[in-house]
């Protein structure tokens, strides 16, 4: 950095010479101003943002609630909105239960005019507020869970996600270890019901791109001496041959220690090491830096994750959608929205729409370290009939949605 | 990266260090530094080459910098991620897209505010103003389309498609655009679908040819001995 130069540039803009107003319509004629209200809802009880770690007083892993993302979205909004004569909200509540939510949304359905609301729900929760709401001129857009569930047996008409599915984030690591040609996978399998989750979607991954799971060996976290065997790595990666190994643990708390201790020196993947995440805050292509800037400035000192971009798809869509049809009719926007004309940016390099069979967002998966972005998924060696992104997630034929 | 005085300099933003770097090209040494705000991405010359407009991907905004004393002379505010520019013939009119707003923004240049805003393709990045001065062509890297802009009414006129064979629409993937020195044909370079089209100005007629792996820059050089060159990369 020239930091003398820079100063010198500073000083001279300090002097004091014009700055223009931001850009607005042409002079003389004030726009229309319709409205465009979006809701934002989240629950009170933050146990999936609960801080890893903190019974020990040390905090190793910062979740981050997602409205930050939707609010840099938001202020884009904002600008396209002054143009079109549109003026873009968002309205937020966080509730104890879902009865409340129910409650909230509704009474914003009629007195507001809020049809869009972003959802940062666990699936259960979202599952229960899309069926109280069901066949209610609305869109829930899911920012957060990643469940398979939601896209397949227990889908609702009006839930569009964002956010990546559980099996488009192992799709999408399954890629890249099969193009590295590590096909022996070595599974650490946590206790709690996500890490299964995650492990049943790397089955079905490893199935469809011909990779092969050795051994699922569980772990616990304890420091009881009789149950070495699944505490102990060492122990745990012995006696069996692996190119690499697969940890499923949602905690962070065990995964964080098995590299360096396997008994073969192999790569570790899944919640540790390399991972498949929607978001990194180090991914530099496709103008992500500014972006993530404009999320920096909002939100300092986080660093934008997953779910905010999620939540910034989501506001975005909505943002494109009115844009294009020109109205800020649900019917109008809806049907746009979930149409083969939306070419939203997602940020990582292909234009995303949502899958007509299960309202998923297509878009790029990021294989990520926690400070570099090592690959960007589907890779270029993977093919399909209609869009390459589609060899991420569930697929038209094998999607057990039916709306 | 431009040439100035009659190709006696090479000036070339360079984004991470917030300045434009000014080469002497008969020897091929940095002569000179303009600061400029942050990110700067690309610019464009007023009409008398005294000055520089300059878009600032991370500072949302265009600034006029007057080259000789170096002083940024106004910053106009645009939407967010501002990167193509083109500047009228007669120097009175700005254009600069914004990508994250999917508009043009059309900026008198002697108030320095922005008159008018045109609607365009999903991610505009780059403009081409046509020899007549009628038409202004935005490359929309998202909606893999160009939008041609009637000057006079500021409003897109047309849009031109693109779908080389063999490729997908998401493959096409426009950026960088040239013209041919008499104005007659434009050049545009489709990115991911390894092509690169000629289209007739007048007509809109559009040729495409196959051309190197994700081709997304274009740009023409001098002619050598009656040659035309084009440089893709």
């Amino acid at each position: 950095m020239i930091k003398g130069l820079r100063g010198f540039a500073a000083a001279a803009l300090t002097a004091g010479i014009g700055v223009a107003s931001p850009p607005i319509a042409a002079p003389g004629e004030p726009p229309e101003m319709g409205a465009m209200k979006l809701g934002y809802v989240e629950l009170a009880d933050g146990r999936r943002y609960a801080n890893r770690g903190a019974h020990s007083g040390i905090v190793f892993t910062d979740l981050g609630r997602p409205y930050q993302g939707a609010r840099v979205a938001l202020e884009d909004a904002q600008a396209i909105g002054r143009v079109i004569g549109v003026e873009f909200s968002m309205n937020k509540a966080t509730a104890a239960s879902d009865d409340l939510l129910a409650q909230q949304i509704s009474d914003w359905i009629t007195s507001d005019g809020i049809h869009f609301v972003l959802t940062d729900l666990p699936a259960g929760d979202l599952t229960d507020l899309a069926r109280r709401l069901a066949n209610r001129p609305i869109i829930l857009f899911n920012i957060s869970a990643p469940d398979d569930s939601l896209r397949g047996a227990d889908c609702a008409n009006i839930v569009v996600h964002t956010y990546p599915s559980e099996a488009m984030l192992s799709d999408a690591l399954m890629q890249y270890l099969v193009a590295k040609g590590w096909l022996q996978i070595l599974v650490l399998q946590g206790p709690v019901p996500e890490d299964a989750a995650m492990v049943a979607a790397l089955r079905r991954s490893a199935k469809k791109f011909y990779a092969k799971i050795v051994e699922i060996r569980p772990f616990l976290l304890t420091n009881d001496p009789r149950n070495r065997e699944q505490t102990n790595v060492t122990l745990m990666t012995g006696g069996v041959r692996y190119d690499v190994v697969y940890v499923a643990d949602s905690s962070g708390e065990f995964g964080r220690y098995v590299l360096y201790e396997t008994s073969l020196p192999r790569p570790v993947v899944g919640t540790a090491g390399l991972a498949p995440t929607a978001w990194s805050w180090s991914w530099d292509r496709d103008a992500a830096v500014q972006l993530q800037h404009r999320y920096e400035k909002v939100s300092p000192p986080r660093r934008m994750n997953g779910a905010d971009w999620a939540a910034w798809e989501a506001v975005k869509a909505v943002a494109q959608a009115v844009m294009r049809t020109r109205s800020t009719d649900f019917d109008a926007v809806k049907a746009f929205l979930l149409s083969d004309k939306l070419t939203l940016d997602t940020v990582k390099g292909n234009p995303g729409s949502f899958r007509a069979w299960d309202h998923q967002l297509r878009a790029p998966v990021l294989l990520s370290t926690p400070d570099a972005v090592i690959e960007r998924a589907p890779l270029p060696q993977y093919l399909h009939q209609t869009n390459v992104l589609d060899t991420l997630g569930i697929d038209r034929p094998e999607t057990t949605c039916r709306f | 990266m431009k040439f100035g005085h009659n190709r006696r300099l090479l000036y070339v933003a360079c984004g991470d260090d917030d300045v434009i770097d000014v080469i002497d090209v008969a020897t091929l040494n940095v002569a000179d530094h303009i600061p400029t705000g942050p990110s700067p991405e690309m610019f464009e010359f007023g009409r008398d080459e005294k000055t520089l407009y300059v878009s600032n991907e991370e500072g949302s905004s265009v600034q006029r910098i007057s080259i000789a004393d170096k002083i940024i002379e106004r910053e106009i505010s645009t939407g967010p991620e501002p990167e193509g520019l083109a500047i009228s013939a007669d120097g009175h009119t700005l254009y600069v897209t914004s990508e994250v707003t999917d508009m043009v923004h059309v900026v008198d240049v002697d108030t320095g505010v922005v008159t008018d805003n045109v609607v365009v393709g999903t991610r505009p990045r780059r403009i081409l103003v046509l020899l007549d001065g009628k038409e202004l062509w935005v490359s929309n890297e998202l909606s893999g389309q160009v939008s041609v802009i009637d000057r006079t009414a500021n409003r897109v006129s047309t849009t031109l498609d693109f779908l080389p064979p063999g490729f997908r629409q998401v493959d096409v993937i426009p950026v960088g655009m040239t013209m041919t020195r008499n104005g007659k044909s434009a050049i545009v370079a489709l990115g991911r679908a390894n092509h690169v089209a000629f289209v007739a100005t007048a007509t809109k007629k559009s040729k495409t040819t196959s051309w190197s792996e994700a081709v997304l820059g274009v740009w023409r050089s001098a002619p050598t001995k009656r040659r035309f060159m084009w440089r893709m990369g």
